[in-house]
């Protein structure tokens, strides 16, 4: 059998997305879907663990819940421009909100998901967010919500 | 220290070096049973599998790709996908160095290829 120990050395290696929703269930089988697709998971049941997280470390994209308490997706997002401006966001939700969905969208956000994912669409933007797949406006940098002060 | 002896005492012992014996066999017995149930948990949970799903669980914690398990196999990269995601949903981990600390723990033979 091939050593245990270098799936444990090769875990650190890939990819880290970040997955925040104060769901723990959701947390679990985005994540699945994710690791069965060879991506790196952290998961975040709570959005300021996250952002102490992102203040710390590189992150390239996150998946974030829009309704949670006490801070909403949205909010964060704002703290992520401030914070952590070139960290990618693709918001799930379980609410069908289509003015929700226009802001984030303008906001900068590489996707928006309705719960349950419809799991290929799901994980090709994913994949597109993190640079993966050749897209048009890769280079593009993401833009930002600016809440009032949060940029100059 | 064999047969199952944890310590030997040599007579005349004051009981004072006896509770501590005592004492410290049962620490070693908690810590024992805490493993034993600790396996018992994860071989519970790795029954959860199905034969395929088990195959394709033994080749990830080798650190495998899902393209090379799929070759391994003889199955579609797509459909390792899907055996690994419910692998992990089964288990309850997030990741495979979750799964490779959970198989450690249940201390199964893992029948890799030689």
């Amino acid at each position: 059998m091939r050593s245990m120990d270098v799936a444990l050395a090769e875990t650190g290696c890939p990819e880290i997305v970040c997955l925040v929703d104060d769901d723990p269930s959701i947390l679990q089988s985005v994540a699945c879907l994710l690791e069965a697709d060879e991506l790196a998971v952290r998961t975040f049941g709570e959005p300021e663990a996250f952002l102490t997280y992102v203040k710390a470390n590189s992150v390239k994209l996150a998946i974030v819940d829009i309704w949670m308490k006490p801070m909403t997706g949205m909010e964060l997002l704002a703290h992520l421009c401030a914070y952590s401006p070139q960290t990618r966001v693709i918001f799930i939700t379980g609410r069908k909100d289509e003015t929700a969905k226009v802001i984030v969208m303008q906001a900068g956000a590489s996707g928006f998901f309705l719960k349950p994912l419809e799991d290929d669409e799901f994980l090709v933007a994913v994949h597109q967010a993190l640079g993966d797949a050749v897209s048009d406006n890769d280079d593009q940098p993401s833009i930002c919500f600016a809440p009032q002060g949060a940029r100059s | 220290m064999k047969e199952g002896a944890v310590d030997f005492l040599q007579k005349p012992f004051t009981s004072d070096e006896l509770s501590k014996i005592i004492e410290r066999a049962l620490v070693r017995s908690t810590e024992q049973q805490r493993r034993m149930a600790q396996r018992n948990e994860a071989r519970r949970l790795l029954e959860l599998l199905t034969p395929r799903e088990f195959e394709v669980m033994q080749l990830v914690v080798t650190g495998m790709l899902n393209k090379q398990v799929g070759a391994e196999l003889g199955a579609a990269e797509r459909t390792i996908k899907a055996h690994r995601g419910q692998v992990m949903r089964k288990l309850g981990v997030v990741s495979v160095a979750d799964l490779v600390r959970l198989v450690q723990r249940a201390g199964v033979a893992l029948s890799g290829d030689a």
